[in-house]
């Protein structure tokens, strides 16, 4: 597999648009599922784009001294997060939107979707990014901190805020555990 | 019951990396064995486990859709490109010019090219690219500006990073018109000079994108049907962009363009405010 992308990797630098699409086919949907979470679906596709005409755009700065998937990721991570400091305000919806009478009505009227979405987006991107990378994608502690350019033992010290603050905003938002 | 190894802050430290199957073995048992014995650390890890659970039975459901057409158009951007077709002026706008008791007509003109400062293609290219973002920027300012950054490598300043970089103060930065407020500034590497750029928010929630160039002529939308006019007694050139206004005017030896307004109206009090002496 990493034979193969190599090869199509190698491909695309020389300019070659089919060998491009192949990496689009092959990574889109993973960087727009992650989009997903990190901005919400209204944004998902307009950034999920902007990250491939990044990835093309700076192709030839990659030397292959990571994983492409690895470097693709930082520059889909950049653009988010650059996108969300861009758009903070936006972004952030308070608790004063929700029902205030109680836990159990707010249970009652939001998704558990839509629960963890806004829960989400109370964290702090980077700590959101952190706790997608784990939980969404399934990378383990070292591929994290190589693409977030942090220690490996900060991953563990930001996964466990990340996840007590995740607990707490949506244990506001009604949830159970 | 014997006494614990671990202290629970000890425990809840690497509480995550325990959790993740990211600890060495022997960690691991102790960590194990004191979880088994601590109700409140083995609470703190149901939650990780009942927060994993929920990720996981709630992937987002949605499909990207394929834009692979549209990543190839702008990377293709470098190629010659065709002046968008001219869109007539709207009725809306010209209604409004005459409400608009400062402005004047002065020239109405079946096509006006505006001016180019280079010709060739790099003038076909910026006037593509800025003529998609001014329609983008009618329907998705956020959108339309993310690109608009991403192709001209944008860089978000503090007002008082702008005019150390540019070596002069932008207008726009000293003063906005009342009823707006400076939202973000921006610095654009564009092909015709260094240009500052600020969006401005109105108390509405309209927004409007304000650029400042020290060049002396100003031809962002190629052959683009215009109206050229007095606004404030000041001549100043009109683009209908899908529904909304470009205003483009010289200041000095600089010019400025107003993208996203809604009418003359809009246009005239940024020229009246920007253009008096305190502003420069």
């Amino acid at each position: 597999m990493q034979d193969r992308i190599v090869e199509i990797v190698s491909t695309a630098q020389r300019g070659d648009r089919e060998a491009q699409r192949q990496l689009y086919v092959e990574y889109h949907q993973q960087v727009h599922r992650l989009m997903v979470r990190m901005v919400g679906v209204q944004e998902a596709d307009d950034l999920t784009q902007q990250v491939f005409l990044q990835v093309f755009r700076k192709l030839g700065q990659f030397t292959g001294q990571s994983r492409f998937g690895t470097w693709l990721y930082r520059v889909a991570i950049n653009e988010s997060l650059q996108h969300l400091r861009r758009s903070g305000r936006r972004q952030t919806r308070t608790l004063a939107e929700d029902p205030a009478d109680g836990r159990s009505h707010a249970r009652d009227k939001l998704e558990q979707r839509e629960l963890l979405d806004r829960a989400l987006e109370r964290l702090d991107p980077e700590l959101r990014l952190i706790f997608l990378l784990r939980e969404s994608e399934g990378w383990g502690y070292r591929e994290i901190a190589r693409t977030m350019k942090i220690p490996e033992g900060t991953v563990g010290s930001r996964l466990n805020r990340a996840r007590r603050e995740l607990r707490r905003y949506l244990e506001e938002l009604g949830w159970e555990p | 019951m014997g006494a614990l190894r671990l202290e629970c802050p000890e425990v809840r430290d690497r509480l995550s990396a325990y959790f993740d199957g990211e600890l060495a073995p022997d960690q691991r048992s102790e960590i194990a064995l004191h979880v088994e014995r601590c109700p409140l650390c083995a609470e703190e890890l149901r939650g990780f486990t009942k927060l994993s659970e929920l990720v996981a039975a709630v992937q987002p459901d949605s499909q990207a859709a394929d834009c692979w057409s549209d990543v190839v158009a702008q990377l293709e951007r470098g190629r010659p490109t065709p002046p968008p077709p001219a869109v007539p002026l709207g009725r809306g706008a010209l209604r409004s010019a005459a409400l608009a008791a400062s402005v004047v007509l002065a020239v109405i003109a079946g096509t006006f090219a505006f001016q180019t400062w280079f010709g060739g293609h790099r003038h076909n290219h910026l006037a593509a690219d800025l003529t998609r973002y001014a329609r983008e920027f009618a329907e998705n300012p956020g959108r339309a500006q993310r690109l608009l950054l991403a192709t001209y490598d944008g860089q978000p300043l503090e007002i008082q990073q702008v005019g150390q970089r540019l070596n002069y103060e932008p207008t726009i930065t000293r003063s906005v018109p009342p009823g707006w407020k400076l939202k973000e500034v921006y610095l654009l590497h564009m092909p015709c000079c260094t240009c500052a750029q600020a969006i401005l928010e109105s108390e509405d929630g309209r927004c409007v994108a304000v650029f400042e160039h020290d060049t002396d002529q100003a031809m962002w939308f190629g052959d683009r049907q215009s109206i050229d006019c007095l606004c404030d007694g000041k001549p100043t050139s009109i683009v209908d962009m899908g529904g909304q206004l470009v205003g483009s005017w010289q200041q000095g030896n600089r010019t400025l363009t107003v993208i996203g307004a809604r009418d003359l109206k809009d246009i005239t009090q940024f020229v009246m405010h920007l253009s008096r002496p305190a502003n420069g």
